[in-house]
């Protein structure tokens, strides 16, 4: 994917708005869904790792596309949506490639504290 | 009176009388909810007073299967009496707790206890077996639920925990190694929270209903009990022969890696396919499973569901409880964790080896275990904050609460996720703190209501108490019987015998795998065990088409009868029971409608068949009906919350249903409640229970051929009898 700069960074770093948040859902059999608001990119990332997790790959394009302004993302993650594979699947690309352009807006700097 | 004692303890707190009630008047209704309703029923001559009143009248029992060898039936304590959390009326109604505490009073040679009237100042009950103590807890108040505890077990075993004891109040042999069990209230209880809580050992709680500030009202601090006993069974070798039976053919044999392979083949989460014994054995928790732990189970069960870890955090405490802050915790964390993946995936892309290290970079903190051991210690209900906590977040989120804002606050809620806002939070709470605290001590139905936001909220699911002012679980809009048990009843049923149908039907979606059993396959799995109603398998029909039919009328009332008998009254733990479908046996056929019966009888040498018991269970759900008509319930106020019948499910949701004639599991979402159909729903229910449609009143010809006559009368005289049909 392009490396994202300026607006487009910023907009994959921040911290959203109530009416910009994405909902997705934990699928559990103690409870059915429980629903969790995502204020953010790395947010929707980390509930893409949790066991489970559902949320409306339709719904996430139009979030990419609008409230984030990645348009480039959002194609990419219509492609692995018309994939014929199961939803989990499908969930797990999608992580990943969130995953990446998070990466590709970090600073090196920023991993630091992985090492 | 084999699997029983014969004797139920009766405190008054206002007089200080200690005296017994003898179990075997009450034995007909078996145990458990059944005998709580009975004795409730008899001893609270005016059901109309409220929660906090002094004649509440609070029931702790135990089932004849209670502290015997039983799978998933010896451990668990029904607490009933009128509640405070429920809306508009605190109902009569009933929470259940696991741990030690039930079969601790079995050996200490009680049946049940019953709480009447209101101490002058804080008391605790020493029980040590047949002996029994008011002790002055004044030295105890204020301390939360764990130091409470603790103290208490000082106080009757001394310093020395795991040598022999001797207990007052026994016979010959009256040694014992372990420490009392001990039920008690924390801060939340003591300042009359509506979300307080009851709490036994470190993660079990009767979280349900407010029972923590009901004992706050009686200024009971604590109960504990230490026995020395043991329980009589009719017939020893087949409780031990039951047992096995259970294991061999219905559990899941976890040393046979063909068994576990063909489990996880059939779903991506071990528990995610059914409630059954034939699961594996897992710890159900929200949280990142602690990696030094080891299995932790209530006593006499063989699965343990819940973890006991090395940290020392989060003990015991599993499901929802586990929940209430995990994410928020991830979320706050979240930079590292999605660091950490942007690496990995980062690497993966430049063709590194995975580094399954890095991952483990991104795990949550202790935040989310310390928060909810602070629901435990100050004895808050954690299901009440599972839902509530995300209500606080987007109420900050769009800016109504905070500093200054319309519901002003000082909390640091940017700080949500970290341990310092779970501390401040909940700490406000249980101490009633001015403003946003008190507030929620009255449950967030309440201060919504107060916030002047209840109505919108609710309109727009925002606030997501579907039903009595009480958290949503398992959505109605799509699994029917849990909505329709709730609206008819006084609480969240949280009965999950009919989920792994959702769980199988949606996972087999998402996951593109075959279902373990087929939409068809397991309507006939469940309805053919379904006494008196087996064989209608549209009770299985989920169907928009089906959802307001008197096949889900059956199913609803069969459901209703099942669970206040075999698993309230009985006592059978909601996470094994019904076993309709079980994963570990070829056939999926789980233990459902034979098991129940054989242990019952190997306990108490009674022949009680498994539709006895539904059928006994359908009395008790008329005298618990009875009960609360009397408080004031008419058809009128069991109604969903707004979002239920105005805003469709939006989520994937698959259950068995009927479409042109064939099985299938058929998507349901989409679909709301409508209201209309549903009002005529409840008619039809209504009639089908002998009860009057345009009231929801029992009838008195119903009761009285249930041996009900009494609380016919009292419904008469009350002017609260259902017409009779003409
Ligand atoms: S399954 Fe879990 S909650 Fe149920 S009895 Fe066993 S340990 Fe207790």
């Amino acid at each position: 994917m392009t490396q994202p700069r300026g607006r487009l960074r910023e907009a994959v770093l921040a911290n959203l708005e109530f009416k910009q948040r994405l909902v997705g859902s934990l699928l559990h059999p103690r409870l059915g869904y429980l629903d969790i608001d995502l204020y953010g990119f790395s947010e929707v990332v980390g509930f893409l790792c949790k066991p489970n997790p559902v949320l409306d790959l339709g719904e996430l394009q139009t979030w990419l596309f609008a409230t984030i302004g990645d348009h480039e993302l959002a194609g990419k993650v219509a492609e692995v949506d018309a994939l014929d594979l199961s939803y989990f699947e499908k969930a797990g690309r999608v992580r990943d490639l969130l995953a990446l352009r998070l990466s590709q807006c970090l600073e090196p700097a920023d991993h630091e504290d992985l090492s | 009176m084999n699997g029983y004692t014969g004797k139920i303890l009766r405190v008054n707190l206002t007089s200080g009388r200690i005296t017994r009630l003898d179990t075997r008047e009450y034995s007909p209704w078996g145990g458990g909810h059944g005998l709580g309703s009975a004795i409730f029923f008899d001893l609270v001559k005016d059901k109309t007073i409220e929660g906090l009143d002094p004649r509440n009248v609070i029931t702790i029992m135990t089932s004849p299967l209670t502290g015997t060898l039983i799978p998933g039936a010896a451990s668990r304590t029904e607490m009933q009496g009128i509640g405070v959390q429920s809306y508009p009326i605190g109902w009569f109604t009933r929470s259940n707790v696991g741990g030690r505490f039930g079969p601790m009073l079995k050996f200490a040679g009680w049946d049940g206890i019953v709480i009447e009237g209101r101490a002058e100042k804080p008391v605790w009950l020493d029980l040590r077996n047949d002996e029994v103590r008011i002790e002055d807890a004044r030295p105890l108040w204020g301390l939360d639920t764990w130091e409470t505890q603790a103290r208490i077990w000082k106080i009757v075993c001394g310093e020395s925990f795991g040598d022999w004891n001797e207990v007052a109040g026994s016979e010959a042999d009256g040694r014992t190694t372990q420490r009392p069990a001990v039920l008690a209230i924390g801060p939340a209880g003591e300042n009359l929270a509506r979300v307080g809580a009851v709490i036994h050992d470190a993660g079990n709680a009767a979280g349900q209903g407010g029972f923590g500030a009901v004992w706050g009202s009686k200024n009971l601090k604590a109960i504990s009990v230490i026995g020395t006993g043991s329980v009589e069974v009719s017939d020893p070798r087949e409780v031990l022969n039951a047992r096995l039976w259970a294991k061999r053919n219905y559990g899941l044999n976890v040393d046979d890696p063909a068994a576990l392979d063909q489990l996880l083949e059939t779903s991506v989460h071990p528990r995610g396919t059914a409630v059954s014994p034939g699961s594996m054995p897992a710890p159900i928790v929200f949280w990142q499973w602690p990696r030094q732990s080891r299995p932790q189970a209530c006593m006499g069960c063989p699965v343990g569901c819940r973890t006991r870890n090395q940290s020392g955090l989060g003990n015991e405490s599993s499901c929802g409880e586990s929940g209430v802050y995990a994410m928020y915790d991830l979320q706050k964390h979240s930079g590292l964790l999605a660091k950490a993946m942007s690496k990995l995936v980062g690497g993966m892309l430049a063709g590194l080896p995975l580094d399954p290290v890095l991952l483990l970079k991104g795990k949550q903190t202790d935040a989310a275990f310390r928060a909810t051991d602070l629901l435990q210690k100050y004895g808050i209900n954690a299901f009440e904050f599972l839902l509530g906590l995300l209500y606080l977040r987007s109420l900050y989120q769009m800016k109504k609460l905070g500093p200054g804002r319309e519901i002003a606050t000082d909390l640091p809620f940017d700080k949500l996720g970290e341990e310092e806002l779970a501390e401040k939070l909940f700490h406000a709470v249980a101490y009633r703190e001015a403003g946003l605290g008190d507030d929620l001590a009255e449950g967030f139905y309440r201060a919504a209501k107060k916030w002047g936001r209840l109505e919108e909220d609710l309109n727009s699911g925002l606030l997501r108490f579907a039903y009595w002012g009480l958290p949503d679980h398992y959505d109605p809009r799509f699994q029917l019987e849990w909505g329709y048990g709730s609206i008819l009843g006084d609480r969240d049923i949280n009965e999950h015998g009919f989920v792994a149908l959702f769980m199988i039907g949606t996972l087999s979606q998402l996951l593109r795998k075959e279902p373990i059993v087929t939409a068809e396959e397991a309507a006939y799995l469940f309805t053919s065990r379904m006494a008196p109603f087996q064989g209608d398998l549209r009770m299985l029909d989920y169907s928009t088409e089906n959802m307001y039919s008197e096949s889900m009328v059956k199913l609803v009332a069969w459901h209703r009868r099942y669970t206040r008998f075999w698993k309230q009254s009985m006592l059978f733990c909601d996470l094994l029971f019904p076993d309709f479908i079980n994963p570990a046996v070829p056939d999926k056929r789980g233990m459902l409608g034979e098991g129940e019966p054989r242990f019952f009888k190997a306990v108490t040498g009674s022949n009680l068949s498994f539709g006895d018991g539904i059928e006994l269970g359908r009395k008790i759900w008329n005298l618990d009906n009875a009960i609360w008509t009397l408080q004031g319930r008419h058809r009128d106020l069991a109604r969903f919350s707004p979002y239920i019948y105005q805003t469709p499910f939006n989520k994937p949701a698959y259950l068995p249903g009927l479409k042109n004639g064939k099985w299938e599991y058929l998507s349901v979402r989409g679909r709301s409640i409508d209201e209309k159909k549903f009002e005529e729903w409840k008619t039809r229910y209504y009639r089908f229970e002998g009860w009057d449609p345009t009231t929801g009143w029992p009838r008195a010809r119903t009761l009285e051929s249930l041996g009900l006559k009494s609380a016919a009368d009292e419904l008469k005289a009350a002017g609260r009898i259902g017409r009779e049909e003409t």
